[in-house]
């Protein structure tokens, strides 16, 4: 699981990016969006990079959805009807 | 006993009775000037020794045999030490002595003679001209990127520290030999360097020593030059003529290297100075060569680099909006800053007729600076030819999808598509912010509803709003630069711009977008943007 917080724009998606790529041995990636103040179009694209990649690779792949912004563009965007997004960690792990 | 101390010193010591004939000199002064024995020193006169060298005091100005500090002395004077360069003219040889005399006195204070101690300074004054020489090119090579000048100015530090001449030339696209800069210590002669440097590019015939340093990369070394040697670098009778006016003692020609190729030589020569060059010259004025060179690559890159910034602006950048008949236009685009000095970024517009209806792309492709630009390109190129095949805003969406998925990687694109009619507007979203409806009362409207961003995901489709218009409404279209601007005071945010633009339901397009660019530069206080930031606003005229 990745927990996110502050900002994910062009300046700090590298970051995520590289965090993903590292994430190993696991069935299932969570992107906890939670704590998260501001997303921008680039960090978007890295989530649905992991998506795609995760998608390929036979995983699950889950995001906690985030404050107002975050959700706002999630839904803008499209991504919330395409991810699989949770409203707080707890219903994700109960929901098995 | 003093003759026993003297003989051990390293320093050249020699004593003058008052009429100025030596007594005493001990044996590293015999040394120093040159002589086998104290006879043939007592039996040579003072001039006559001061006649085999040109000296100078350390600025370059002549040194005449009254100024030495052993005559002073002898005439009663008390002289500080003197600081001399002197040049051997038979050989040629370089040297920096420090000469220091004292005047010797019997009880009642006459002057009996003169003890003079004479340091070889060579040694340390070479070392401090060749840092002073590498400092001073270090520091007038970082001051411009115009080359010519860059070049003017290394000749100027080789000059006269280093040659009484020094002359760069470059190779030319075509292989050409081509002169940029000449330079002279004596200024009556810079009219003859100035000359050469007026002659055209040349072709060297392969066994020019410039052509030689050219293809070898190594440096060539005349310490004498001979009248035959100047014929084999002249062009024709009138460049030989120069040359031998030049009338060069010793010259040297090395290469300008940069790590991929040799782009020029630079010849340095000696003329009134008599000096000849020795290996550590050589040394030296490769290293001023190998820093000009990089200096002179770095100065083309930029300027090459320049030119591309332009080229690719003119087909990265949105066009020019189209005159739309019945509609007003315009327009704002502010790429963020970027390290390359390229003006470019991810958002984008196009509007463009097809079939006698007008269609809009408006979008942002995720990223900054010139990779996020050429997928505009795409982006715009590729609107205007997927309405030729389906005029359809969720048609044209979904073929930018599928352009955008193949050439992409991981970047997405944000758009919004329409096609414009007076009473209406279809309007298509891929998870681009929406466009902002303001009617003349200050309503405001949003539309249209969500779709999904392009490059995403392979299985997506896109709705298509019908959005009724009265004339005289005014539509604005905005990228998410616009509302994530940040200021001090957070960002600049969705609010803030319904609120300005539900005041300026009367203004022109032109008026909207100017108020909002000041609205936007008074947010940031001024600093640069972080992310790139569109606007189009358009308003049908009233019939």
């Amino acid at each position: 699981m990745l927990k996110l917080s502050g900002e994910l724009d062009v300046a700090s998606s590298a970051t995520l990016e590289q965090s993903v790529a590292e994430a190993a041995d696991y069935d299932r990636l969570v992107i906890d969006l939670s704590d998260l103040q501001f997303i921008d179009s680039t960090g978007l694209s890295v989530l649905v990079a992991a998506h795609q990649h995760e998608l390929a690779a036979g995983r699950d792949f889950c995001v906690v959805q985030g404050p107002s912004q975050v959700q706002r563009l999630l839904a803008l965007t499209g991504l919330e009807q395409r991810l699989t997004v949770a409203d707080t960690l707890e219903q994700l792990l109960t929901s098995g | 006993m003093f003759n026993e101390l003297f003989q051990v010193l390293a320093e050249a010591v020699t004593v003058q009775d008052p009429d100025g004939a030596v007594v005493y000199a001990n044996a590293a002064a015999l040394r120093y000037l040159g002589f086998d024995s104290l006879e043939q020193l007592q039996t040579t006169p003072g001039t006559a020794i001061m006649e085999r060298y040109l000296v100078e005091d350390e600025h370059g100005v002549a040194v005449s045999y009254d100024q030495l500090p052993s005559v002073r002395t002898l005439r009663g004077e008390s002289p500080e030490p003197l600081l001399m360069r002197t040049v051997e003219r038979a050989t040629g040889e370089l040297r920096w002595t420090l000469s220091k005399a004292t005047a010797l006195r019997d009880d009642d204070g006459d002057v009996l003679g003169a003890l003079t101690v004479l340091e070889d300074l060579t040694a340390v004054k070479s070392a401090e001209i060749r840092t002073g020489v590498l400092a001073a090119s270090g520091r007038i090579l970082s001051t411009t990127l115009d080359y010519h000048k860059t070049l003017r100015n290394v000749a100027e530090v080789a000059v006269p520290s280093l040659a009484d001449y020094c002359g760069v030339d470059l190779v030319d696209m075509g292989g050409l030999l081509e002169r940029v800069a000449a330079c002279h210590r004596d200024p009556d002669q810079q009219g003859l360097a100035d000359s050469l440097r007026g002659l055209p590019p040349a072709y060297l015939q392969p066994l020019h020593p410039a052509a030689r340093v050219l293809a070898s990369g190594t440096s060539e070394l005349f310490e004498e030059i001979t009248d035959e040697q100047l014929r084999e670098m002249a062009r024709d009778e009138g460049h030989l003529q120069a040359l031998r006016e030049l009338a060069p003692r010793s010259l040297m020609i090395v290469p300008l290297r940069v790590p991929s190729r040799i782009i020029g030589v630079m010849t340095l020569a000696t003329d009134a100075s008599r000096r000849r060059f020795v290996t550590d010259d050589v040394e030296l004025a490769e290293q001023l060569g190998r820093r000009a060179a990089v200096a002179v690559e770095n100065a083309r890159l930029h300027t090459k680099l320049a030119d591309v910034a332009v080229t690719l602006q003119g087909v990265l950048l949105p066009r020019e909006l189209p005159q739309i008949p019945g509609w007003e236009l315009a327009s704002l685009y502010r790429p963020a800053e970027t390290d390359l000095r390229i003006d470019v970024g991810g958002d984008f517009y196009e509007f463009f007729e097809h079939g006698g209806t007008w269609f809009g792309v408006f979008g942002d492709v995720t990223g900054k600076g010139v990779q996020a630009a050429s997928l505009t390109a795409l982006m715009r190129t590729g609107a205007r030819v997927a309405c030729r095949m389906e005029a359809q805003p969720a048609a044209i969406l979904s073929r930018l999808d599928e352009a955008m998925a193949q050439e992409s990687g991981k970047a997405l694109c944000t758009a919004l598509c329409m096609c414009l009619h007076r009473d209406h507007m279809v309007i298509s979203s891929a998870g681009h912010p929406p466009a902002i409806i303001v009617s003349e009362d200050g309503g405001l409207r949003e539309v249209p509803t969500a779709g999904p961003v392009l490059g995403a995901f392979p299985d997506a489709s896109w709705p298509e709003e019908n959005v009724p218009m009265t004339p005289g409404e005014l539509i604005v279209f905005y990228t998410d630069g616009v509302i994530e601007t940040p200021g001090d005071v957070g960002r600049f945010g969705a609010d803030r711009l319904r609120e300005l633009l539900s005041s300026q339901g009367n203004a022109s397009p032109a008026a909207v977008v100017e108020r909002l660019d000041a609205e936007l530069n008074a947010f940031t206080g001024g600093a640069m943007l972080t992310d790139d930031v569109a606007v189009v606003a358009l308003r049908a005229r009233p019939a």
